[in-house]
C-alpha cells in the first residue's frame, strides 16, 4: 500500500470519507490527522527493532593515506561493526557493465553494449580500453571474463600498457573453448605509469562478450577487528597521533568514535583501500500520496493497527484502541519471528587461562 | 452478529419549511436550512415543485418592441386574455394564434390589474392599465371603456365590492377611491350611487374580504364597511403600517396576506394587534422579505395546495436567477400546530399572472418577460421559450445535533423515506459541522428509484409494484463524522417530483475530541 492507501485504510476502519489522489494534499480534518499517524505508526514499527531487513543498506568507504576517522552515513542509525572489510578499491570505472558501457572508450569498430547475463560489453572486430589511476611500481590484479557467444573460436586480446593498446605491461590472449561457459583471465601486472590503460580487442567479426574486467591492487582483502572506543584508546591512540607515517599501514581494526565516525587502525598508508561494511538506515517520513513505505507490504495491517491505535484514543473510544494495540503487538512479534535474522550462536571471548578454548555455544 | 448496540437511531419528518431567523442551536429537526424549489407540501414533507409549460406555444404579439413584457395574464372565460405592449390579446391553451382583443391602451408602465364579475347573468372582466379609460369586457370579448364623466381615466386599481366597481390609483389623486352606483359599469354619479371616498394615505391595493373592502395605502390601511354609498363607513384597520405593493395581496387561508415593510403579515394579525411585530407571518424568512425590491411584484393563489406565491423577479435580471417566495399554510408534521411554512423558488420570471378555475381544474398561468404565456404546476422542468431547462431543487435540513453537540457522530447509515411519482434521480449528501472547511464532507450519494404503488386505473405499466408502499425507506450506508450533522438533497433531473417525508440518521456517538 501507499501513502494514499495506508491513509484510505484507517479512514474506512472509522467510515470516514476517504481521500483521492487529486485530494491528498488538500485533505482536511480527521484526514490530516490520519496522515500524520500513519507517519507516526511508521516510526513505531520502525523503532520496534533495530535491524529490520529493509532498513538494511552497504557502504563503501575509500580511504585517504594518513585519514583514520570517516564519517558515517547521514542516514544510520546502526551500525554492524562485525561486517567491516577491507578490500582493495576497484580501479576500472564500470567494470561490469551492468548497464551500459559508459567510462570505456573506443579503440577501433564499435564496441556494443549486450544485456546477456548481468550486463556485458560486446566487442566484433572492434576494440576499446578503460583508464586507470595506477601506482609506478606496484602490482596489480587483472580480471577478465569473456563469453564467445559466436562460439567462432576467437581470441581477445588484453593488453595494459602507458598508453591505449599499449602493451608496456601486459599484453596476453584470452581464448574461450567453452563456448556458452566463458572464460577467465587471472593474471597480474605491475604498473609503470601513474596512468594506465587497459585495452580489450578482438581483432575477428565474431561476437566476444566481455562480462567483467576487474583490476585492483594486489591486496588481500580482510575482515576488520572490532574494538571499542576505550580499547582504542587505550591501545593505539598515542601511536595514531603521532605526527609520523612510520606507523602508516593497512588498517587491521575499526573502532566507533563518540561523534558519528568510524576510526581505522592502523591509520591507512594508501588511497586505494575501500572499506566495506553494513548498517541500517532511519526511514524517511511519507509525503506524496503515491510513496510506499519500506515495510514489505504483507506488514502493512501492522502499520494500519497503530495508526488506528492512535486515532482511536484521538476520538476516545479506548476500548478500539486496545484492541488495534493488541493487532500491533501481534503485527510486531510476527515480523520479528519471520524477518529478523537472530544469531545462532554466541561467541565467548573471556581470555582463556590456559585451558582449550570452550569454543561457541549453540544458540 | 455484527453488534449494533452502539449505534443510535435519530428520526425526524420533514416540517417547518424554510427558516433563516434562528441559531444553529435553535432548529427544529424537519425544518429546513435551504429549502428552494421544494414546497412544504400539504400532505406532509417538502416536495420538488412542478414545472412550467408554454400556455400557448406563440409569443404574445408585440407592439413596439420584442422587450415588452407581458403586463397582464387573466383567466377569462376559459381561455387568456394576456396584454403586451398597450394591446390585449386573447388565445385558447394550445398553438392557436393570439387574436387582437383591444389596442391603444397606451404603452405600459406597470402591471394591469383586473377584476371578473357578473351583475346581469354575462361573465364580465373590468381592466385598468394605468395609461387609459378602464375597459369592461364580456364573454364576446366586445369592450366598453369607462368613459363616465367626472372621473379621472387613468386608474390602476379595481375592486369589485358591494355590486359597486371601486377605482384608484388615478394621477393625481392617489389617495382617492372611486366607485360607481350599483350594478354600474359606467356611471360614477352620486344620483346612482356612485361617488369618491380620500383616505390620508397613498392607496396600493383594493381587497374584498368578507364583509369589507381594505384599502391598502403605502403606511395605512383602511376597512370599508356598508352596502350602498349611503352607509359607506371608513374605520383604519391600522395607521401605523401599509403595503408596499398591490401585486402582493391575496386571500389565502381565511384571510388576506400582504407584503408590508416588516415582512408578509395578514390582515386578521394586524387588525388585531395593530403594528406589533407578532402581526408578521413571515419571521423565519424575514432575510427574503427584506431582499424584496419594487421592480414588479406579482402573486397568486394555488387553492389546492394552500399555496401563496409571491414573485419578485429583478426586471434586468435572468430568468435563472428571477426569485419567489412560496407560502403554505399547513398543519406541522412535527408539532402538529397549523402555520405558514415557507420555500424559495427560483427559474421563473413573472411579469403577470393569474390563477383561476378553467373548468373544475385548477390553472396557474403567468406572463413573462419573454413575451410568452406558461402554464404553472406542468411538467417537470421549465420552459423559457423554445428551450427547456432542469429545476434546481436542493433541500438542507438544520445542522442536527442529536442532543448533544459535544459529542462526534459517526454516521452510519441515513434511511431515507420519501414519496415518488416515477423514477428518482436526487442525491443525498451529508454536511458535517456546518458545513466547516475543515471537516471532510463527504460526495453525494443517489437515491434509488422506489416503487411506484400500483393504484387501479393509475398505474403504470412496467413502472408500478403491486401492493408496494407509496412511502418507500431507502436505506443508505454513509461516511463521516462530526459534531453536527445536516442532511441535504438535491435534484437537478427532469423526472417526477419527489415529496421527502422524512429521514433517520443512524450514527455510533463518539467522544468529545
Amino acid at each position: 500500500m501507499n501513502y494514499l492507501q495506508l491513509t484510505n485504510a484507517v479512514l474506512a476502519e472509522l467510515n470516514e470519507v476517504q481521500l483521492t489522489s487529486a485530494g491528498f494534499d488538500s485533505s482536511v480534518g480527521i484526514q490530516t490527522t490520519t496522515k500524520g499517524v500513519i507517519n507516526k505508526a511508521l516510526r513505531d514499527v520502525y523503532a520496534a527493532e533495530l535491524e529490520w531487513p529493509w532498513l538494511h543498506s552497504d557502504k563503501t568507504q575509500v580511504t585517504y593515506a594518513g585519514q583514520k576517522e570517516y564519517s558515517l552515513p547521514t542516514d544510520y542509525r546502526s551500525v554492524d561493526y562485525e561486517s567491516f572489510y577491507l578490500v582493495p578499491t576497484e580501479l576500472v570505472t564500470n567494470s561490469l557493465f551492468t548497464s551500459n558501457i559508459s567510462n570505456w572508450t573506443t579503440s577501433s569498430g564499435t564496441p556494443a553494449y549486450n544485456s546477456g547475463g548481468n550486463g556485458r560489453m560486446r566487442l566484433n572486430a572492434a576494440a576499446s580500453y578503460a583508464t586507470l589511476s595506477t601506482v609506478k611500481n606496484k602490482k596489480y590484479k587483472l580480471q577478465v571474463r569473456v563469453m564467445d557467444s559466436s562460439s567462432g573460436g576467437s581470441s581477445l586480446k588484453v593488453q595494459v600498457g602507458t598508453s591505449a593498446a599499449g602493451t608496456q605491461n601486459l599484453s596476453t590472449t584470452l581464448t574461450v573453448s567453452n563456448y556458452g561457459d566463458g572464460n577467465i583471465l587471472d593474471t597480474t601486472f605491475t604498473a609503470t605509469a601513474a596512468t594506465t590503460y587497459l585495452t580489450l580487442d578482438n581483432d575477428d567479426s565474431n561476437n566476444l562478450d566481455v562480462d567483467f574486467a576487474k583490476v585492483s591492487q594486489d591486496i588481500q582483502p580482510k575482515k576488520l577487528t572490532y574494538i571499542t572506543y576505550e580499547d582504542y584508546r587505550r591501545r593505539f591512540l598515542t601511536t595514531s597521533n603521532t605526527n609520523n607515517s612510520d606507523h602508516y599501514g593497512t588498517p587491521d581494526y575499526v573502532y566507533r568514535s563518540q561523534d558519528g565516525y568510524f576510526g581505522l587502525y592502523s591509520v591507512p598508508d594508501s588511497d586505494k583501500y575501500t572499506i566495506t561494511y553494513e548498517y541500517w538506515k532511519t526511514h524517511s517520513d511519507l509525503s506524496d500520496y503515491d510513496d510506499s513505505p519500506d515495510v514489505p507490504a504483507r506488514f502493512h495491517d501492522t502499520v494500519v493497527a497503530r495508526a488506528k491505535y492512535y486515532i482511536y484514543g484521538l476520538r476516545s473510544d479506548p476500548q478500539f484502541a486496545q484492541f488495534a494495540d493488541k493487532d500491533y503487538n501481534d503485527g510486531i512479534k510476527r515480523m520479528r519471528i519471520e524477518l529478523i535474522n537472530a544469531p545462532t550462536e554466541m561467541l565467548d571471548t573471556r581470555v582463556n587461562l590456559g585451558r582449550a578454548r570452550a569454543g561457541a555455544i549453540s544458540g | 452478529m455484527a453488534d449494533t448496540s452502539q449505534i443510535s437511531p435519530f428520526v425526524f419528518g420533514c416540517g417547518g419549511g424554510l427558516v433563516l431567523n434562528k441559531d444553529s442551536f435553535s432548529y427544529q429537526p424537519g425544518e429546513s436550512k435551504i429549502l428552494q424549489n421544494f414546497e412544504p407540501d400539504i400532505q406532509g414533507g417538502y416536495k420538488k415543485m412542478l414545472g412550467t409549460t408554454m400556455y400557448n406555444s406563440n409569443i404574445v404579439p408585440q407592439v413596439s418592441s420584442s422587450n415588452e413584457r407581458v403586463v397582464m395574464t387573466a383567466l377569462f372565460n376559459d381561455i387568456v386574455l394576456a396584454a403586451r405592449g398597450g394591446s390585449i390579446h386573447r388565445a385558447s391553451s394550445g398553438s392557436g394564434s393570439w387574436t387582437s382583443t383591444l389596442t391603444s391602451l397606451g404603452t405600459p408602465t406597470k402591471t394591469y390589474q383586473f377584476r371578473k364579475f357578473n351583475f346581469d347573468g354575462t361573465d364580465k372582466i373590468v381592466i385598468v392599465t394605468g395609461t387609459s379609460q378602464p375597459q369592461v369586457m364580456n364573454t364576446s370579448y366586445s369592450t366598453t371603456a369607462v368613459s363616465a364623466s367626472g372621473t379621472s381615466t387613468t386608474f390602476d386599481k379595481v375592486e369589485i365590492f358591494r355590486n359597486h366597481i371601486f377605482f384608484a390609483g388615478a394621477s393625481g389623486a392617489e389617495q382617492q377611491l372611486s366607485f360607481m352606483g350599483p350594478f354600474q359599469t359606467n356611471d360614477f354619479t352620486s344620483g346612482n350611487g356612485g361617488g369618491t371616498i380620500k383616505v390620508d394615505t397613498t392607496i396600493v391595493g383594493l381587497k374584498v374580504f368578507r364583509n369589507a373592502l381594505f384599502i391598502f395605502g403605502l403606511d395605512k390601511i383602511f376597512k370599508l364597511t356598508g352596502n350602498t354609498l349611503s352607509d359607506f363607513a371608513i374605520t383604519p384597520v391600522t395607521r401605523r403600517i401599509g403595503c408596499i405593493d398591490g401585486g402582493s395581496i391575496q386571500e389565502l387561508g381565511g384571510d388576506i396576506v400582504f407584503l408590508s415593510p416588516d415582512g408578509l403579515r395578514t390582515i386578521a394579525g394586524t387588525e388585531r394587534i395593530d403594528d406589533v411585530e407578532l402581526g408578521t407571518i413571515s419571521k423565519q424568512v424575514q432575510e427574503r422579505t427584506d431582499e424584496i425590491g419594487t421592480n414588479n411584484i406579482n402573486s397568486l393563489v394555488i387553492r389546492k395546495k394552500s399555496q401563496y406565491r409571491l414573485f419578485y423577479p429583478v426586471t434586468t435580471g435572468s430568468e435563472a436567477s428571477a426569485k419567489a417566495i412560496i407560502a403554505v399554510i399547513k398543519v406541522n408534521t412535527n408539532t402538529g400546530q397549523l402555520g405558514y411554512e415557507y420555500a424559495d423558488m427560483t427559474g421563473i420570471k413573472v411579469s403577470s399572472c393569474d390563477a383561476d378555475f378553467v373548468g373544475t381544474t385548477e390553472t396557474v398561468i403567468h406572463g413573462g418577460y419573454d413575451g410568452y404565456v406558461y402554464l404553472q404546476e406542468s411538467g417537470n422542468q421549465y420552459t423559457r421559450g423554445a428551450d427547456t431547462f432542469a429545476i434546481e431543487g436542493v433541500y438542507k435540513s438544520p445542522d442536527l445535533t442529536m442532543g448533544d453537540p459535544g459529542i462526534r457522530k459517526s454516521m452510519q447509515r441515513v434511511i431515507v423515506n420519501y414519496k415518488n411519482e416515477g423514477e428518482v434521480d436526487a442525491t443525498l449528501q451529508l454536511r458535517y459541522d456546518y458545513d466547516s472547511a475543515s471537516t471532510p464532507q463527504p460526495g453525494s450519494y443517489s437515491i434509488s428509484t422506489g416503487n411506484v404503488p400500483a393504484i387501479y386505473g393509475i398505474g403504470t405499466y412496467n413502472s408500478s409494484v403491486y401492493d408496494q408502499s407509496s412511502l418507500p425507506l431507502i436505506r443508505q450506508d454513509v461516511q463521516g463524522s462530526g459534531f453536527a450533522v445536516a442532511v441535504k438533497v438535491n435534484d437537478f433531473s427532469t423526472k417526477p417530483p419527489i415529496s421527502l417525508k422524512g429521514f433517520e440518521l443512524e450514527f455510533v456517538p463518539g467522544g468529545r475530541r
